[in-house]
Formats: C-alpha cells, structure tokens, sequence
C-alpha cells in the first residue's frame, strides 16, 4: 500500500463493514477531510490518510478536531517512531494501521471529551450523509 | 495625519469603497494600471461616485518578469486540455498604453532587461528614459478623462475630480543580481517625470526584497537624499509582517526612519499594524501612509502579477492578523469567548460587523461567529486527475468578513491617532499574556517581537 487513494478505500471499507454512514473528501473549515463518518451513535469521525508526512496530518487533524466528535490519522501498518507516537497522543488525536489484509488497527485511542463547535458539528453531518447518498 | 490607502484591484470590490458606512474609514485609493487601462470608464465611474484622492501605478516593474507572470491559463481544465498560457488581456491593454518598450514585451514575449534603457557607457539613456516617461505620466493623468464622453465631460466640477493625487514614475523592482542598473533607472526616471509634470506631487517608488534591503539599505537611502522626492512609496516582497524576525523588524524601522529624513511622505503600500504603528506622531521619522486591500494585501508578493482569489480570512483584532476561521475558531472555543454576547465584545470584536450580527442573530455569538466561516464545499479537480473537495466562503461570509476588517483597520488608524504609543505598544504585550498559553506561540509570536523591539522607542 502506497498511495494514498489506496489507504482511503481500505479506511473507507473497513468503516463500512462496521456499519458507519462515510463519505471521502468532505470539506471542513477551509480543509477537505480524506474521510468522515457517522457512527451508530451519531458522532461524527475524521480520519486523515497518509503514507508518510504524519506532521502534516496531525496539524490538519487539529483543525478537524473542532468539528468532529473524534479525529484519527490512518496510515498503513509500518514502524513509527515513538516520538511521533507522542505527538499523536498529545494532540488529542488518535492513530489507525491499516493492517495487510485490509482490517483497521485502533493502536492510538482518539480523545473524545470535547464538544466540537455545533454550528459546524450540524454541518459536517449534513454533508456527510449528502455524500454517502451520493 | 496617517494615510490609509485602499487598494482597488478588482472592479467587484467597489461596494466595500463606497456607502455611509465604509465610505468614511480611508483617505486614498491605489488603482493598478492594468485594472485602469482595461475599464477606464468603469473606473472613471467608480472614481466619481467616491470623490476620493486616488493614485494609478503603471506597474511597468510587471514587464522586467519572466513573462509566464503576466500569462494566464485559458485551457479547459474540466476537458483535460494541456496548459495554454496566454498574456492576460489587462496586460496587454497596458502594455498597449505605455507604449515601447513595454509593448514589445508582449510582442517578443520576452521580459525587459536594464539593457533596454542603459547605453553602452553603463549610463540611462535619455531619450528612452524620457519616452517612457512621457507616456505614464499621460497614461496616469489622462486616461480616466479621456474615458469620459463630451456629455459628461461637460458636467465636471472646475478641479478636476480625475486627476491623480501623485503620479508615480516608471519604475523596476530593485533585482539583487542588477540592483545598480536598476536604481540608476529608477532614479532617472523619476528625475526625468518631475521634469514633465510640475503641478503634481512626485512620488519615487521602491520595489525591493527583503535580502536587497538588509544589504543595500544605505545606497537606497543615498539615492532618496539625492532626489528629495516628494514622497515614496515603499514596497517590499512579500513582507508579511506577523513573520518577521527582530532583526528584519529594527530593519524595517531603521529603513523607514532613513527614508523620512530626505522625503516628506513615506507610504508603505503594503502594510498592516505594525507599519500603523510606525505611523504615530510619536515616532519623529514614521510612515505617513499605509496601504492595504479589502481584506487581503497588508503583504505582497511582487510576482505573479496580480490574480489569485483571496480566501476569506477572520481579522482577529487583538492580534492584529488575519487568520484562517479554523485557526480563529480554535482560540474562541479554547478561551471561550463565543460563550455569551458579553464575552465576545469584550475579548473579540465591538466592530459595526459584528455588532449587527450579534443583534441580527439574537445575540447569540455561536450563530453571529458563525456568518465569518459560512462556506459551500466545491470539488475541484486537479491537473493530476484527483477530485479534492474545497470549502470557498459563500459571498455572505466575504461580504461580512471583509466588512469587519476595515471597521477594524479604520480603528487601528484612528487608534494611532488618540492613543499614547506607549498605550498602544502596550496591548501588544496584554494581548500575548492573554493568549499564547492556551493558543500557543505560532499564532501570537509577532506581538512578543513587535512589543520587544518598539519597547525601545518609547
């Protein structure tokens, strides 16, 4: 797994096989999110995909954090460094491998005890579910 | 007083110019060449409806570019057609104003070089050197006039509303690798215009990078003593003022301070609240006018040549910077201000704006805030063949936005004129107690720099 396009379809796949609501490419303050769901108890999640540049997706995650209900990075199975786990936990944000048969690894538990900003929390699941019916 | 110039760049830009509410917070219009010579008459009109000062840059600097800065793309992206670059048509009709050798730039489609104006003996030459200027300034005092049908022109006013406050002489950005040729051009072309144009202020511009200007500060200040021009206009590439680094601050003040002594006004052209605060009385060599956009343009790159669609941003007063909602967001949440009415005009903004969204949205700050940050997602697609999917502000979001930054900006201006510099420089340090533990330095740093340095001239 190398690109990006290939670590969203197993994000996206896996989200679905759980039963979630998801859409891919979901615009959000100004950002485009490369996933977002609903899950069964209507919160909303952000995943950001990446096959390297971890930095980037969690400065991008902080800005998600304020609309989504949980923000996670999702990167394929590889070694990281514990440094980067660190600054993965610090930011609130919580980190999934997608492993070589296609399943998704929870490996970082992504913080939920905020309130993400209603007015944008309503939009985001407004565009989420226009997607999915899409 | 301090000047404070708007840039008009877009004929869409108009309504933030004019009505009763806008129309009082700026004393002086810079219009671009390229936008004049491409709608004369719409911007005849524009002039007259806001009975303004106004000023037109030639932008000739435009013509010593590599020319895929004054191009556009006209290919149909949707259709998967390869690039086509064309000179855009405002260029053009500049170029077609400002004669040789500008027009040949677009003939040839290659940019100007010093060797179009120097002759062998390493010296301007006089002839070409007056040609060009006999043409901007006829481009700059004539051209709005000469829009005007016989009909109207019978209903002017007997000073004429069309002729510009100052007019600015050819002039090319100060290149390190020919900054010599370049000045030398630059000086006789301003010498030369005062020559042509007597009636009329004279401003001499100077376009220039920050590096050039840590290097050679002193000979552009020699220059300016041996002119003594009227005023100058002061631009440096891309000089972002929230990023600068002390040192590029003291610089920029000593820069300044060196300019005011051999010339009556120093306007910075792109400028934002540390320039204004260089403009207080306080300061015995201050600047005398700062320019910027609606809502964008407080820094400009000299290249590309205009374009580009400015993103809405959110004027976050206190630090003096736009910021992307996200970001502005981000600090209202994590310092609660969007918790009441009250709490938000007394660590956000008290401005017109937001005042008749709050009262608009029955006082609710979630709701009023949240007009700043109203978007529409649209997918774009990239020349790679990846779809991403992009929020743009909808018009509402721009309207309000740009709204409250020049109810803010016209505060910061009448601010510099009430207030004791130390008071000011003040809030600087207030403002950075108050935000950067919980917003960290990334956002605020500028105002620890800003207040460390100015400390010093209080």
């Amino acid at each position: 797994m190398k690109r990006e396009p290939e670590v969203v379809a197993a994000v996206v796949a896996g989200l679905r096989r759980r039963g979630l609501a998801v859409a891919t490419e979901v615009a959000n303050l100004h950002r485009s999110a490369d996933v977002a769901a609903i899950d069964e108890r209507g919160r909303v999640l952000i995943i950001e995909c990446k096959v390297s540049n971890i930095g980037q997706a969690i400065r991008q995650g902080m800005t998600h954090k304020l609309t989504a209900d949980q923000v996670f990075i999702g990167v394929p199975q590889k070694n990281i460094r514990a440094a980067t786990f660190t600054r993965i936990r610090l930011a609130g944000i919580g980190l999934i491998l997608i492993m070589p048969d296609g399943s998704l690894n929870e490996i970082v538990h992504a913080d939920d005890e905020w309130t993400p900003w209603g007015p944008a929390n309503a939009k985001l699941k407004e565009r989420i579910l226009r997607n999915t019916e899409c | 007083m301090l000047n404070h110039i708007y840039h008009y760049n877009t004929n869409g830009e108009q309504r933030f110019f004019l009505g009763s509410k806008l129309h009082p917070l700026y004393t002086l219009i810079a219009m671009n060449g390229n936008i004049v010579s491409h709608t004369p008459a719409g911007v005849a009109g524009f002039i007259a409806n806001t009975a303004k000062p106004f000023y037109i840059d030639p932008q000739t600097h435009a013509f010593q570019h590599a020319t895929s800065n004054l191009k556009r793309d006209v290919s149909d992206r949707e259709k998967g057609e390869p690039p086509k670059m064309e000179f855009k048509p405002s260029i053009v009709k500049l170029a077609e104003r400002l004669g040789t050798p500008f027009s040949s730039v677009i003939d040839n489609d290659r940019p100007l070089a010093p060797e179009a104006f120097i002759e062998g003996g390493g010296e301007p030459n006089a002839a070409s050197i007056r040609e060009i200027c006999e043409k901007a300034v006829e481009f700059e005092t004539r051209i709005l006039l000469d829009s005007l049908d016989e009909e109207a022109k019978e209903f002017l006013d007997e000073k004429n509303q069309f002729d510009p406050a100052l007019v600015v002489p050819p002039y090319f950005y100060l290149s390190p690798n020919r900054f010599k040729d370049w000045l030398k051009i630059n000086i006789a072309a301003f010498e030369e215009t005062r020559s042509i144009e007597r009636s009329k202020p004279i401003f001499f511009p100077i376009l220039v990078s920050q590096g050039t200007l840590a290097e050679q500060s002193t000979e552009i200040i020699e220059a300016v003593e041996r002119v003594a021009p009227d005023g100058i206009l002061l631009w440096i590439d891309g000089h972002t003022e929230e990023t600068l680094s002390g040192n590029q601050v003291e610089l920029f003040i000593k820069l300044t301070a060196g300019l005011r002594r051999f010339s009556g006004d120093v306007f910075n052209i792109h400028g934002g609240f540390l320039s204004i605060l260089m403009g207080h009385n306080h300061l015995k060599n201050g600047l005398t006018g700062v320019g910027h956009a609606v809502n964008y343009g407080e820094s400009r790159s000299i290249i590309p040549v205009g374009g580009g669609i400015p993103l809405a941003h959110f004027y976050f007063p206190s630090i003096h910077a736009r910021l992307r909602f996200g970001d502005a967001l981000g600090i209202m949440l994590a310092k609660g201000y969007l918790k009441s009415t009250e709490s938000y005009l007394d660590n956000v903004c008290r401005c017109t704006e937001c005042n008749e969204l709050l009262a608009e949205k029955k006082g609710s700050a979630d709701a009023a805030f949240y007009v700043y940050g109203e978007s529409t997602p649209t997918r774009v697609k990239r020349r790679s063949g990846s779809v991403v999917s992009l929020e743009y502000p909808t018009k509402e979001a721009k309207q309000a936005a740009s709204c409250h930054y020049l109810f803010n900006k016209a505060k910061e201006f009448q601010d510099v004129e009430r207030l004791p510099f130390k008071q000011l420089v003040g809030t600087l340090r207030e403002s950075y107690n108050e935000l950067s533990s919980d917003v960290g330095e990334e956002l605020v740093a500028h105002l620890n720099i800003w207040d460390s340095i100015l400390n010093e001239l209080i």
